[in-house]
């Protein structure tokens, strides 16, 4: 199978397989509509995502680079957060920055499935916590004044009791 | 930069966060920071307008009638306004009331019925009516909500039934679907059985705690291989059984007709009604339309408030805005890859209303 080289930030160059490096639909797009090349020795420099990082979504694309494509129309679908696969779970095992730079780079390089999966990973750390909590866990800024928050608690009272 | 403004700024990342979150969720997300609450409001003000629209229909069918009608409340609810005085005086304005005549709103449950080659699957994580109460009825002090989640092997409890055990009457329909009908069943008997005084159950005519007043109707359409029957609660009397086919415009006349005629007078002094509906209306065939069997009812049960949800009314599995509309009921029911059985799902709205002194019995 051909390969492709992509380039990381800092310099570094993967040598990838065409059709899992095809999962971005953003180095797809590139290749179809640049025309590039799949036998020369061309370099696909991705300035946005660093050595760390792309070797993760490598090493996720891989993976999951015989998975069906996502259904494009997913409006029917469930949105479920619980049905992370226990590989992809220990992939996502990471810190806070790491999964900040997968988000990042999955939006960047239009991969669906890491994005989704990244997504719904910060979807659950949100899930069962309070606003302070979250605003904890992720280091938000309530910027809310006094009067405002009072009125966004008021509005929201009543669906606390369950 | 640090994380949490990394999903707060990044719009698109934000918008796919929290599409994985339910109405509940998204509503504690809106307290979190400024942008957070925008975009939770995005997603909230989506799930408001699609029973916005149908709140509207509600309200023109009304127009002849001054009494106190809970979907026309609801309406009121969701229309705009965050201060309860001011909503309680348009409400008390509006429909020449004293005061505002809801007591308690017990929400939908949804059944999701996925199924393959007949056999219903059932999923139990799914999250179910709370979330969408939440949605569909913001921002109100006050106003209570408790959910009935029904999956096909939920049971209802005791305690699912209980805000009803203090009202005067409680009306009950089901259509034909067997999810729908066990439960409409369930309902009933923990009524029954939540009774303090089952002697008083037990009476000629079913009197249940506060005085809520139960009886079961099947309506079982003569020559029809499958039963399509019907499950009522009614006001008062015992149970029967009304051969009527539900489904048939011409027959939706006879089978109020019946039922009315059977249940017998409200209770006395009654101040306070339930109302459970379940799919009702729901368009299939030559079922009657909306306007029909509201009408009918009407015709029937004068005075008896009433709420339901009507052609493709139901409240469907979120699509992907996190919102559910009738449209996406309709086509989930089309969809052969979901394989989903008969209904994409069985709604339930379980209303109490006090009925105002001085007003229309």
């Amino acid at each position: 199978m051909p390969n492709i080289k992509l380039q990381s930030s800092d310099g570094e160059i993967y040598n990838v397989d065409v059709e899992i490096a095809k999962c971005s639909v953003t180095i797809k797009t590139m290749l179809e509509d640049l025309g590039m090349d799949e036998d020369e020795e061309e370099v696909v420099p991705l300035p946005n995502v660093n050595s760390a990082i792309l070797k993760k979504v490598i090493q996720w694309a891989t993976y999951h680079k015989d998975d069906p494509p996502p259904p494009e129309d997913d409006e029917n679908k469930e949105k479920r957060t619980d049905d992370i696969s226990s590989w992809d779970a220990d992939f996502l095992k990471v810190d806070q920055g790491t999964l900040f730079e997968l988000i990042l780079a999955a939006n960047y390089l239009d991969i669906k499935g890491l994005l989704d999966v990244t997504c719904k990973t910060v979807a659950n750390m949100i899930k069962g916590k309070t606003p302070e909590e979250i605003r904890k866990t992720f280091n938000i800024k309530n910027d809310f004044s006094a009067a405002e928050e009072e009125q966004v608690r008021k509005e929201n009272e009543w669906c606390e009791e369950k | 930069m640090e994380f949490g403004d990394y999903i707060t700024n990044e719009y698109s990342i934000l918008k796919n966060i929290f599409s994985f979150l339910t109405g509940k969720e998204l509503r504690v997300c809106s307290q979190v920071c400024r942008e957070w609450k925008k975009m939770a409001d995005k997603f909230i003000e989506y799930n408001v307008e699609c029973i916005r629209g149908k709140q509207e229909e509600v309200q023109n069918l009304d127009k002849v009638s001054k009494l106190v009608n809970p979907a026309m409340i609801l309406h009121l609810l969701t229309s705009n306004s965050t201060n309860t005085k001011s909503l309680d005086e348009k409400i008390c304005k509006t429909y020449d009331v004293d005061d505002v005549p809801i007591y308690y709103l017990v929400s939908c449950g949804i059944l999701y019925t996925p199924c393959k080659r007949g056999k219903i699957q059932s999923i139990p994580e799914y999250e179910l009516a709370s979330d969408y109460a939440s949605a569909f009825f913001p921002r109100v002090p006050g106003l209570k909500i408790k959910s009935f989640d029904f999956t096909g092997k939920t049971s209802v409890k005791p305690e699912m039934v209980e805000p009803l055990l203090g009202a005067k009457g409680v009306i009950l329909l089901g259509d034909s679907s067997n999810p729908c009908v066990n439960t409409c069943k369930q309902i009933a008997k923990n009524l029954y059985y939540s009774a303090p005084n089952r002697k008083e159950v037990r009476a000629e005519r079913p009197c249940l705690a506060g005085g809520l007043l139960v009886k079961i109707f099947r309506v079982t359409p003569p020559g029809r291989r499958k039963s399509a029957y019907v499950t009522a609660i009614a006001l008062g009397g015992d149970n029967v059984t009304i051969h009527c086919d539900i489904n048939r415009t011409s027959k939706f006349d006879d089978f109020f007709k019946e039922l009315s005629e059977r249940s017998g007078p409200k209770p006395p002094n009654a101040d306070r009604y339930a109302f459970i509906f379940n799919c009702i209306g729901r368009y299939n065939g030559d079922a009657p339309g909306k306007n029909d069997e509201i009408a009918v009812f009407r015709k029937y049960f004068p005075g008896v408030p009433y709420f339901g949800f009507w052609s493709y009314g139901e409240f469907c599995i979120p699509d992907s805005h996190g919102a559910s509309s009738s449209s996406s009921a309709k086509k989930i029911k089309i969809d052969r890859n979901l394989n989903l059985l008969n209904s994409a799902c069985a709604s339930y709205m379980i209303v109490t209303v006090n009925i105002p002194h001085g007003r229309p019995p």
